[in-house]
């Protein structure tokens, strides 16, 4: 027997190839590199919207909505690099990516109190919230300006935008809204202050399709408020809306005297009246310009002052006084004042029947004919003061011209006139130097008896006299009656003078009734509530009685 | 308990405020009543005919004293303190109510003593009342003066100083007693007009 190994040659097989366990890894880089890929597939786009404050933004909390349904997160806040701003980092999911228009619009929702209303009062609990609103845009953006208030319009809405310049009146917010015969049918969306032209400019929003109703006749005026007018009807009150009435708005329409105009399809500039009212009085007319030549004072004067023919409207100062070198280059030796005056015939004629050339030759014909003009008193409160243009019959005269402008003549009517008159009359009553004239009379009259050559002297002497006086007197007749017809509603026989004189007299015995009850309660103020101890009148006694 | 003692307190102190003494009525007087014309043995229309209206005596008042620029009645109740009544007024103007008076009494009493010149000379009596009250002791004062322009264009002024007695008590004495001092007036304004237009110089 024997303990013989049997051994054997261990065989080695070389293997070829990889193994097959490296599947495994392999395997799992494939799928982790498409995890990975998925990842960065549904991770979204960052994109970076600039804001003037982080005032209520939360990094990792605050989302970004479109139509109120979550489309991205905010991810980080950092400041601008010119430290004026702030820039939040947003992550967009990736299926909203297409809503990245460059000119999609952001803006913070938070709770805000403003004219039109309170908004965002969700966000007292929800937290603050980036909205979006897209635009229309087919390029793609990642940078963005976030508006710092709302905007008033969808940035996609139909409609007009159009710029109201306004120089004064109630002051409109964004917000208000923007009114035709009442009815809403739009919104100021922005408030302006241009400094070089020193007017306030409003951009506002008609909806579509009421923007239809925007023509080249259309005016608007400032709808805050409302607006009392008086005439033979009684007392108006008008306004427009509850809300313009409280917090202001815009009301447009077109005139009734004018066409409807040309539509507007794009933005333009619009005057923003005060009032219904200011429209036909300041409005832009067709005009023909003249000028007075005033020698009184022209305080009361401004521009805008109405120009009236006996009453009737029918234009308006341009300019109250020409202006000291334009003056001295027309005529330096012109010590009146020049008052430029637009005369707007357009006021008085519906159509265009009558030309503007016909006007002017008219006006001319006008002031040969005797058209004269004054300046008279339009307000005593306020010493406000108004041209009133009449026709003085009699008068033939040729038609004067300032530099390019023709004149109308300054009449004398009114107070001034009479003052006027009251003036040369006491000039011409002066002048006579009667005294000397009875002395040199008496003189003559005494050597007549001695002289008896100079009795034709004398009497020419004495007829000239005579003459004189009588002019004088003749002219002061005419004077008073003039007095008397512009004093006449004040004269003690008048019936006005009668009836004050007889109210004042009431009101006197009324306040000797009163004046008794007045000392008492002065003494005793408590006696409307308790009374007083009530004594009859202690009376004189007869004689017989005593 | 001190409810129903809270509830008596509150009452009592209600009613003690209450005033239950009526005050006492108004009283308007008349100085001069269209009774006053009509009991006159003239009747009006031989007075003053329609076409004779500017051919009487004419009288205006020009001044009067402040206490008759009201419409309270007063009394002198002391040398110079003076009662201004609270429930005694008069119910027409002073100064046309005293015209009315002389300027009819005295056209009467021209008229009954024929003076009939007189009428053609057309007096205007500016009549000046200083004093006219009663006092509290019954007597009742009028002193003024007046002044006229005779048939020669001469201005002439002459004084009056009447006191009368009340013969009864109150102010209702006292008006009668007023107006019966105007008639005494008239009779002093009719004899100076008859004294001049009889002897106009």
């Amino acid at each position: 027997m024997s303990n013989e190994v049997n051994g054997a040659d261990a065989v080695i097989k070389h293997k070829t190839g990889i193994s097959a366990i490296w599947l495994l890894p392999i395997i799992a880089a494939f799928i982790g590199a498409g995890m990975f890929y998925q990842e960065w597939q549904s991770r979204g786009q960052h994109i970076t919207i600039s804001f003037e404050n982080a005032l209520g933004l939360e990094i990792n909390k605050t989302r970004i909505k479109y139509k109120n349904v979550d489309i991205g997160t905010l991810d980080d806040i950092e400041i601008s690099e010119s430290g004026d701003g702030i820039l939040a980092k947003v992550l967009i999911k990736a299926d909203m990516t297409r809503f990245l228009r460059s000119d999609s619009q952001f803006w913070v929702v938070r709770p805000r109190v403003g004219s039109s209303g309170i908004s965002g009062i969700n966000t007292l609990l929800s937290g603050a919230y980036i909205n979006l609103e897209v635009g229309q845009s087919e390029r793609f953006s990642t940078r963005f300006t976030g508006l710092e208030i709302p905007p008033v319009a969808s940035p996609n809405a139909q409609g007009l935008k159009l710029n109201l310049m306004s120089s004064g009146g109630k002051l409109l917010q964004e917000g208000n809204p923007v009114l035709y015969r009442g009815f809403a049918v739009g919104v100021v969306e922005t408030v302006n202050f241009d400094v070089d032209l020193r007017e306030i400019s409003y951009g506002i929003f008609i909806n579509a399709p009421y923007h239809n109703l925007i023509t080249s006749n259309t005016f608007f005026w400032n709808a805050g408020g409302f607006e009392l007018t008086t005439n033979v009807e009684g007392i108006s009150v008008d306004f427009s809306s509850v809300e313009a009435f409280l917090s202001g708005g815009v009301q447009f329409d077109v005139p009734e005297d004018l066409s409807l105009g040309e539509r507007i399809t794009e933005t333009a500039d619009f005057t923003l009246y005060p009032n219904k009212t200011s429209i036909s009085e300041q409005r832009g007319y067709e005009y023909l310009e003249f000028v007075i030549l005033v020698e009184d004072s022209v305080a009361g004067i401004q521009i805008g002052t109405p120009v009236e023919y006996r009453g009737i409207r029918i234009g308006r100062v341009s300019k109250p006084y020409l202006g000291f070198s334009q003056t001295q280059e027309i005529n330096p030796d012109e010590e009146r004042i020049a008052v430029v005056i637009h005369i707007e015939p357009r006021r008085l004629t519906q159509n265009n029947d009558y030309s503007l050339e016909w006007f002017n030759n008219q006006f001319l014909q006008w002031i040969r004919t005797g058209l004269e003009a004054s300046v008279v008193n339009a307000n005593y409160l306020t010493g406000a003061m108004k041209i009133s243009l009449d026709m003085n019959d009699g008068i033939s005269r040729s038609v004067e011209r300032f530099g390019d402008y023709f004149v109308i003549p300054v009449g004398q009517t009114g107070f001034d006139g009479l003052l006027e008159k009251t003036d040369s009359l006491l000039a011409k009553l002066n002048a006579l130097d009667i005294e000397n004239l009875i002395a040199n009379a008496n003189q003559t009259m005494q050597s007549a008896d001695s002289a008896l050559q100079n009795v034709d002297e004398v009497m020419q002497n004495t007829n000239n006299a005579v003459i004189a006086a009588q002019a004088v007197i003749m002219s002061m007749e005419q004077t008073m009656l003039e007095a008397q017809q512009a004093l006449q509603g004040l004269q003690p026989e008048s019936p006005l003078y009668r009836e004050l004189q007889g109210n004042l007299m009431e009101l006197q015995k009324t306040m000797e009734q009163l004046q008794p009850f007045v000392q008492q309660i002065s003494a005793k103020p408590n006696l409307l509530i308790f009374g007083d101890e009530v004594t009859n009148d202690i009376q004189p006694k007869g004689k017989k009685s005593q | 308990m001190i409810i129903r003692s809270c509830v008596l307190l509150s009452a009592f102190v209600m009613f003690s405020c209450t005033s239950t003494v009526a005050p006492p009525t108004m009283q308007h007087y008349l100085l001069d009543t269209a009774a006053n014309h009509s009991s006159s043995s003239m009747t009006s229309t031989s007075i003053i005919k329609p076409g004779d209206v500017n051919e009487g005596v004419r009288i205006e008042v020009v001044s009067l004293p402040d206490y008759l620029n009201q419409s309270s009645l007063v009394m002198l109740v002391d040398e110079h303190k003076m009662e201004v009544a609270r429930f005694h007024s008069w119910a027409d103007r002073m100064d046309e109510s005293i015209e009315s008076v002389t300027e009819y009494e005295t056209n009467r009493i021209l008229l009954e003593g024929n003076i009939e010149s007189v009428c053609k000379l057309c007096y205007d009596l500016r009549l000046s009342i200083e004093h006219f009250y009663p006092t509290s002791q019954g007597d009742v004062f009028l002193t003024g003066y007046f002044e006229y322009t005779d048939a020669l264009d001469n201005v002439k002024r002459a004084r009056f100083n009447l006191r009368d007695e009340m013969r009864e008590d109150g102010y209702q004495e006292a008006v009668k007693t007023m107006r019966r001092m105007l008639v005494s007036l008239s009779e002093e304004l009719a004899k100076h007009v008859a004294a001049s237009s009889q002897n106009p110089t």
